[in-house]
């Protein structure tokens, strides 16, 4: 039996890779890396010429032939705002551009503020016009015009989901993906060992020595995912530096959201609906959060400012 | 704002269908590359098609474009001189230029997914032959028909997580961290 650990940068955050074999764990492991940069080239909105950003350049004049892996994220994006009812909305892509985060993090970072066209204190609101319009048929997408696909954090969910799936079709024993917090395991580790996931409190300082909040384990053989979305992580200084910015849009208003928790983590069977579930429970704030995804039967650990609030986890919801 | 039921989707499926005479069969175009050898029959036929298409448009575009830079006085050879000279365009406003180099992009980018694909079949029949002489069982579902393009839906079955003790010794670990 073989394991091999692949840590690299992709998708504007740190990936790591695990998978387990009898033999050729280190060429899965390689092979998984690959596929991570492959679905980044073509979902990522920031290469203007990446599969995603072509297509929201021609919203409006009608169908696109879209390929395989662009026509599963944008399905899984239907799926995640009906699911939600809305709340989890890819088309916040203008109110987020507007909100200042229209780069590569690292950029908007490194500029240290948004866009002049933002007033100071304000943020911009931008309507956020649903998947209502946007119109699957066959393989090809067409998008309303003006309106713009944003990925976020459901396309690392996604990612992590097919790799896994890949590994395990092409015979690994076990493989876990994560990308940036977004995690999606399947099989055994090593000898019938345990997946354990670490829950970091994004309250805690990152120079702190321990910033676990809860250690999950799953069985041996048991195929989850776990995705956190946090206001606290992706935030940068706007207009004259006095206002922060997240990158959570409230799709009810098109503004960068005014909620009262700070970290949503849920485990779900999959990763693209673990994210859509994290975005949806940390909008809807920790009275109607933590009771919609009771509804849905999802584990979570929530965050505010003071408290974590959760379901015993393993025993609601086992 | 809000879809009010889960059925919505299927709805714009079934609404949602396109003309197919207006679709902008960038990819169809990227495997109708003679140099490729790839093109089934259905997909020359979509081809020629759309090639008929893309030069009865372009017909159009220069025709129009010819006939707003002639002159009356302008001969015919002056006409197509002009015709030359103008960029043609599609429907999106794109040059014919930006659509092949999109066409090539796309082309290479299915390429390289084909690649990876090859190769993860080739891992797989390794791991299979590997097991066979251990004596195990590999589970192997073939990559070829990999869920890349039929992500699962959600269902409410639950994934049974437990609390657990830091563990000391933790080697199929993740870190969710917020993103």
């Amino acid at each position: 039996m073989t394991r091999t650990v692949r840590a690299f940068p992709a998708m504007g955050t740190h990936c790591e890779v695990t998978v387990d074999a009898v033999a050729g764990s280190d060429v899965l492991a390689d092979l998984a890396a690959q596929r991570v940069g492959l679905l980044e080239e073509c979902w990522s909105r920031f290469r203007p010429t990446s599969e995603l950003s072509r297509l929201n350049e021609r919203a409006g004049h009608g169908p696109v032939r879209v390929s395989g892996d662009l026509l599963a994220l944008v399905q899984v994006m239907h799926r995640a705002w009906e699911r939600t009812s809305g709340l989890f909305d890819p088309t916040v892509l203008a109110a987020v551009r507007a909100s200042g985060y229209d780069a590569d993090f690292a950029e908007v970072i490194a500029r240290g503020s948004g866009p002049a066209s933002i007033a100071i204190g304000y943020p911009a609101e931008v309507p956020t016009p649903g998947m209502a319009g946007i119109t699957v048929d066959g393989g090809t997408v067409s998008l309303p015009a003006g309106v713009g696909l944003d990925p976020g954090a459901i396309g690392k969910g996604l990612a992590a989901d097919l790799i896994v799936a890949e590994m395990m079709a092409a015979g690994a024993t076990g493989a876990m993906v994560n990308l940036g917090g977004d995690i999606r395991f399947a099989g055994t580790p090593g000898s019938d060992e345990a997946w354990v996931v670490s829950v970091v409190d994004e309250r805690i300082p990152v120079d702190a020595a321990d910033r676990v909040i809860r250690w999950v384990s799953f069985d041996p053989g048991t195929s989850a995912a776990v995705a956190t979305s946090t206001t606290l992580r992706r935030r940068w200084p706007a207009g004259n530096r006095s206002t922060v910015r997240h990158h959570i849009i409230d799709p009810t208003t098109g503004a960068v959201a005014d909620i009262d928790l700070v970290q949503a983590t849920v485990i779900a069977d999959e990763g693209w609906w673990a994210e859509a579930a994290a975005t949806a429970a940390l909008l809807l704030g920790p009275q109607a959060g933590p009771a919609w995804l009771d509804g849905q039967g999802l584990s979570y650990v929530l965050t505010d400012p003071s408290r974590v609030i959760e379901p015993p986890i393993g025993v609601r919801h086992d | 704002m809000y879809p009010s039921s889960n059925d919505s989707h299927d709805r714009q499926v079934r609404h949602g269908r396109p003309n197919p005479t207006r679709v902008e069969d960038i990819r169809a175009r990227s495997v109708r590359r003679p140099s490729r050898g790839r093109t089934s029959t259905v997909g020359k036929i979509a081809s020629a098609s759309l090639a008929t298409m893309t030069c009865v448009g372009l017909a159009g575009v220069l025709a129009v474009r010819a006939a707003e830079a002639s002159t009356a006085a302008e001969s015919a050879a002056g006409a197509s001189t002009a015709a030359d000279s103008t960029q043609s365009t599609t429907s999106t406003g794109l040059t014919q230029e930006q659509l092949d180099a999109y066409a090539q992009q796309l082309d290479d980018e299915a390429q390289r997914l084909a690649d990876y694909r090859s190769q993860l079949v080739d891992v797989a029949a390794q791991l299979q032959a590997a097991a066979g002489s251990q004596g195990l069982q590999v589970r192997s579902s073939g990559p070829g028909a990999s869920a890349a393009t039929r992500p699962g839906k959600p269902s409410n079955r639950q994934t049974k997580p437990r609390p657990a003790a830091k563990p000391s010794a933790a080697p199929a670990q993740g870190k969710s961290q917020g993103s």
